[in-house]
């Protein structure tokens, strides 16, 4: 890696943690951290988000599975996993070894099941925070999209707070007409702060077979296409509750991109759908983030927090 | 442990230094010698596409290589945007590339009566194979099928002084007049045959239960749509007999006895 100059300072809190850079894995964009070790040293990283464990193992969705539509892509995966006690045996200790904080993804498919995840997860070496995954769009019943609703965002939240003193943050969807109002319920459960923001529920059909391009027919959207959707959330949340740890996630590929989710509010950014895209995509937006401050004359990415200034005056 | 199966994949930029047609398909020849030094038959590499509006890398199996040049060879068929893009790319054209990516086919440690099996395009690395096979002494026999003349890969590297090919069209008009796998279980008899294959999975499917029928060891290489093509999207997966398994990975080459063939797209008899 090179150094990093003088008097520029990468480093951003995230809460009580504190990140060397602001750049994070995506959730479910980063396998089990070996398969992208073959491309970069994990510690560029700011932290490594996992992908999300279920209490027991998850074959996932039939494929096909993806289907890439204008600056983006659908997936529906269904959270194929190990489980959680699979995922603490077999992968969590290399992770463990890799000089990067671990923040563990969890989905549950009930308030209990998330509170039985984070008993497993409390008190085990390596993972320096919790993502509660309350938004995953590939699920049978859109009635269990813990992040659609206020009140069932809240229930899921406190079963894991009330279980684990990790840092925990609420991992929310887009497809809602007020997400401040979401993330304001994660937080007085008890979250540490707001992941914003997780795929668009979408739906692509070819048109020569008249069928769903996708298996399980709707998908999540992701990619560059929904930047600035993400951007608009972080912003609502950051406008509607103050300066809270916000992950920004969505379409970010840049450093030009991860500083953008910067000003509009988020500490740290995650990048996922980019890495499908260039494995070296992360390594790339942290050098250049650390050019973008240079020549901006900045020194601190912290400094730029919810810098967005307000709209140019007519 | 699997993920570093392909320890020396690249993450790097190639040059198109060549371009030819064959039938119908295109041959795009990248200078790109570190991946060049590492691939075997079956493995493939992740290409940049410039198409507007696309997103990811394109995969393709490696069909050729001259080690010595550092050049290898991709065979495309054009099929959406991004392929449409690639082929109309002129020669000097920079692209990332990243590779080689996957497991490709194991070599046989005896001397073997190698059949291999090809669809379409599929046969492009297959001739790369059964080089490599006469090579180490193995007598090679390569059959060639598709729906047509022009969709028929035209070999020209197999020596066919030392290897035979066979040629199948769905519609007779050229070589056999049927499948591919028609005229398969007739050359299965020897003790010491090996099947190698690689097309489309419903074809990949009639091989492996031939092979299985006259119990030879068959390996395939498995084509499923593919998103990250290293490892980390979870999009290219096959069913098998321990679950959905990630062909970029764990394949694309992999023992057909492994794949729950019931479960693959046309793969049911």
């Amino acid at each position: 890696m090179t150094g990093v100059p003088a008097g520029i300072d990468l480093s951003v809190d995230l809460g009580p943690l504190r990140l060397r850079n602001p750049v994070v894995t995506a959730s479910g964009c980063f396998a089990s951290g070996r398969e992208m070790a073959r491309f970069f040293d994990l510690a560029t990283l700011g932290a490594i988000v996992t992908k999300s464990v279920t209490l027991e193992p998850r074959a996932g969705l039939p494929p096909p599975r993806m289907a890439e539509t204008a600056s983006g892509m659908l997936n529906a995966i269904g959270l194929q996993n190990p489980g959680v006690d699979a995922w603490i045996a077999r992968d969590l200790p290399w992770l463990a070894a890799q000089d990067v904080p671990v923040i563990a993804s969890i989905a549950g498919q009930t308030v209990d099941e998330y509170r039985l995840l984070a008993k497993r997860l409390d008190n085990v070496a390596g993972i320096s925070a919790l993502e509660v995954n309350i938004s995953c769009p590939n699920v049978e019943d859109r009635g269990v999209v813990f992040a659609c609703r206020a009140g069932a965002t809240a229930a899921a939240i406190s079963a894991v707070t009330s279980t684990t003193d990790l840092p925990v943050f609420a991992k929310l969807t887009p497809d809602v007409t007020d997400i401040a109002g979401i993330a304001a319920a994660a937080l007085e459960a008890g979250a540490t702060g707001v992941s914003v923001i997780n795929t668009l529920l979408g739906m692509a059909i070819d048109v020569e077979t008249r069928r769903p391009k996708l298996a399980a027919g709707t998908g999540g959207l992701s990619g560059p296409a929904i930047r600035p959707v993400a951007v608009r959330a972080v912003h609502q949340v950051w406008q509607a509750l103050g300066p809270v740890p916000i992950i920004g996630i969505g379409g970010a590929r840049t450093a030009q991109d991860v500083v953008e989710l910067i000003m509009a509010g988020a500490g740290a950014v995650a990048i996922g759908t980019a890495t499908f895209a260039d494995p070296l995509a992360i390594p790339q937006a942290v050098d250049g983030l650390r050019r973008w401050l240079e020549d901006h004359d900045e020194r601190g990415v912290a400094d730029l927090c919810g810098a967005v200034r307000g709209p140019v005056a007519t | 442990m699997t993920a570093t199966a392909t320890a020396t994949v690249r993450s790097t930029t190639a040059t198109l230094v060549g371009r030819r047609r064959a039938a119908a398909y295109h041959v795009c020849s990248f200078s790109a010698p570190d991946i060049v030094a590492a691939a075997t038959p079956g493995q493939f590499v992740s290409v940049s596409v410039g198409a507007p509006g696309t997103l990811l890398r394109r995969p393709f199996a490696v069909a050729g290589v001259d080690v010595a040049a550092g050049i290898l060879d991709l065979v495309i068929a054009v099929v959406g945007e991004g392929t449409a893009w690639l082929v109309g790319q002129p020669v000097s054209t920079v692209l990332a590339m990243t590779g080689p990516l996957g497991r490709g086919f194991v070599m046989p440690v005896t001397s073997a009566r190698c059949v291999l099996v090809g669809g379409g395009y599929g046969v492009a690395a297959l001739e790369w194979l059964g080089q490599l096979l006469v090579s180490r002494g193995h007598v090679v026999e390569l059959l060639s099928g598709a729906a047509t003349v022009r969709a028929l890969y035209p070999v020209s590297r197999l020596d066919t002084g030392t290897a035979s090919v066979i040629e199948t069209t769905e519609d007779g008009s050229r070589g056999h007049a049927g499948l591919v796998t028609d005229v398969l279980d007739e050359r299965l008899t020897g003790d010491d045959t090996a099947v190698f294959a690689c097309g489309p999975m419903p074809m990949l499917a009639a091989v492996a239960r031939i092979a299985a029928g006259r119990g030879r060891p068959c390996q395939v290489a498995v084509e499923e749509h593919m998103g990250c093509s290293v490892g980390v999207c979870m999009t290219c997966v096959v069913p098998t007999t321990d679950g959905y398994t990630r062909a970029c990975i764990d394949g694309p080459v992999m023992d057909a006895s492994r794949i729950a063939w019931d479960h693959v797209r046309g793969g049911s008899s």
